[in-house]
């Protein structure tokens, strides 16, 4: 038996990224976090949400189409992420929030039109935090919409 | 919006679970979870599920705790989405008492039969009201050995009663069955990308097995043909991988996820 589990081939960990971290226990995101970019003195430094959270949430964006049709957002304190993918009968989101006290919140649903997408985002409550990551959603999600016909 | 506008296929619950081809198209639904992967796949089943049991809305929400101090929320939902915003800020989670019962429950249950005990519970409930769980079945998944991950599918409808008919027994039979299918199919998915992304091994999970049994380091080197400080160092790094701060706590996690 070969001692490693994980066969996956590369493209199919690269088609998984999308939302492997969103689906991650918290601890095992920060340590892959840590492994790849901190220097090794801090590794057992723990992911601090509310310390993260602390300098307040940064209006920032990282909107890009991880695929031809797929399109994530994420803010750049990487709180709140987004994963939108059309399907026959709409698109499918996913909204992945950390809260504070290491409490994670992941949504996933379908819209079957633009208007009911929009309508959703502007009723989240986040949408004053992060201003330009809800504008810039609202209207991929909309061409999305659009170039489903 | 999906849910709130889809309607239920037959007027009552009783004449739901009576068409003559209720379980077989149930049946095939579940088979079709089964082979799905993605939660866009997964969304669109439980959409489906949910009018083919003869209601109007679900949410399907799994609960695991991560660690300590960890918690995370996962939630399908075939019901309006901007409603459930309103719905889940006002209050924290754990004042939410449908989880609540699922937490502490195996039994199916209509919410209206529910105690409520403090005025957020009552709160949180008249919101889901509003937003078209005006009678609701609660469904829990839950899971043996004494592990935190449960699951709840939340059935609605915007009708007063309408699954207090005879038609729930039928229901609560299928209800249970989804509800398990879909726990299992996201669990299978976590443990899928925990392993993929962490690179976990045979060997590692032979060692959470043994550490999951009480053994000691000189026990599970005998028993895997492993030297003493071979085990401590990999337990080592297995705790790095996963995060955690010791053997003790990677067992847990790893059998949280169903990997042991």
């Amino acid at each position: 038996m070969s001692d490693r589990i994980a066969s996956k081939s590369d493209e199919e960990r690269q088609r998984l990224a999308g939302d492997v971290l969103a689906s991650l226990p918290l601890h095992i995101r920060a340590t892959n976090d840590r492994q790849s970019s901190a220097p090794k003195r801090h590794r057992h430094h723990r992911l601090d949400y509310s310390r993260s959270r602390a300098s307040g949430p940064v209006e920032a964006l990282d909107c890009v189409a991880a695929s031809p049709s797929i399109v994530s957002a994420i803010s750049s304190d990487g709180a709140l992420s987004f994963t939108l993918c059309p399907r026959p009968r709409g698109v499918v989101v996913q909204r992945s929030e950390l809260r504070p006290g290491k409490r994670r919140i992941v949504q996933s649903m379908l819209f079957a039109n633009a208007r009911a997408f929009v309508l959703w985002c502007e009723s989240d409550q986040l949408r004053f935090a992060y201003p330009l990551l809800f504008s810039n959603l609202s209207r991929r999600g909309r061409d999305l919409f659009d170039s489903a016909g | 919006m999906i849910c709130s506008t889809a309607p239920a296929d037959s007027d009552s619950l009783l004449a739901a679970t009576l068409r003559f081809d209720y379980m077989a198209r149930l049946s095939a639904l579940i088979r079709e979870m089964q082979s799905a992967y993605e939660h866009t796949q997964a969304v669109e089943i439980l959409q489906e599920a949910t009018l083919r049991m003869g209601a109007e809305a679900s949410i399907f929400a799994s609960f695991i705790r991560e660690g300590k101090t960890s918690i995370s929320y996962r939630l399908l939902l075939a019901c309006d989405p901007a409603r459930l915003a309103e719905h889940e800020r006002p209050h924290g989670d754990d004042l939410d008492p449908w989880l609540t019962y699922a937490q502490k429950h195996s039994e199916p249950v209509r919410s209206s039969e529910i105690p409520m005990v403090g005025d957020a519970a009552r709160a949180t409930v008249e919101l889901a009201q509003r937003f078209g769980f005006r009678s609701a079945v609660i469904v829990p998944a839950p899971s043996g050995g004494g592990l935190s991950r449960t699951g709840v599918l939340c059935l609605g409808s915007s009708r007063p009663g309408y699954f207090d008919d005879e038609g729930y027994v039928t229901l609560k039979v299928v209800a249970r069955g989804v509800a398990m299918e879909l726990h299992e199919w996201w669990l299978g998915r976590l443990r899928d990308q925990l392993v993929a992304t962490t690179g976990i091994t045979a060997t590692d999970l032979a060692l959470l097995n043994q550490e999951s049994l009480g053994h000691t380091t000189k026990t599970i080197a005998r028993l895997l043909g492993l030297s003493t400080s071979s085990v401590d160092s990999r337990f080592q790094r297995l705790n790095i991988k996963l995060g955690v701060a010791n053997r003790k706590a990677a067992a847990h996690l790893a059998a949280e996820y169903g990997l042991i």
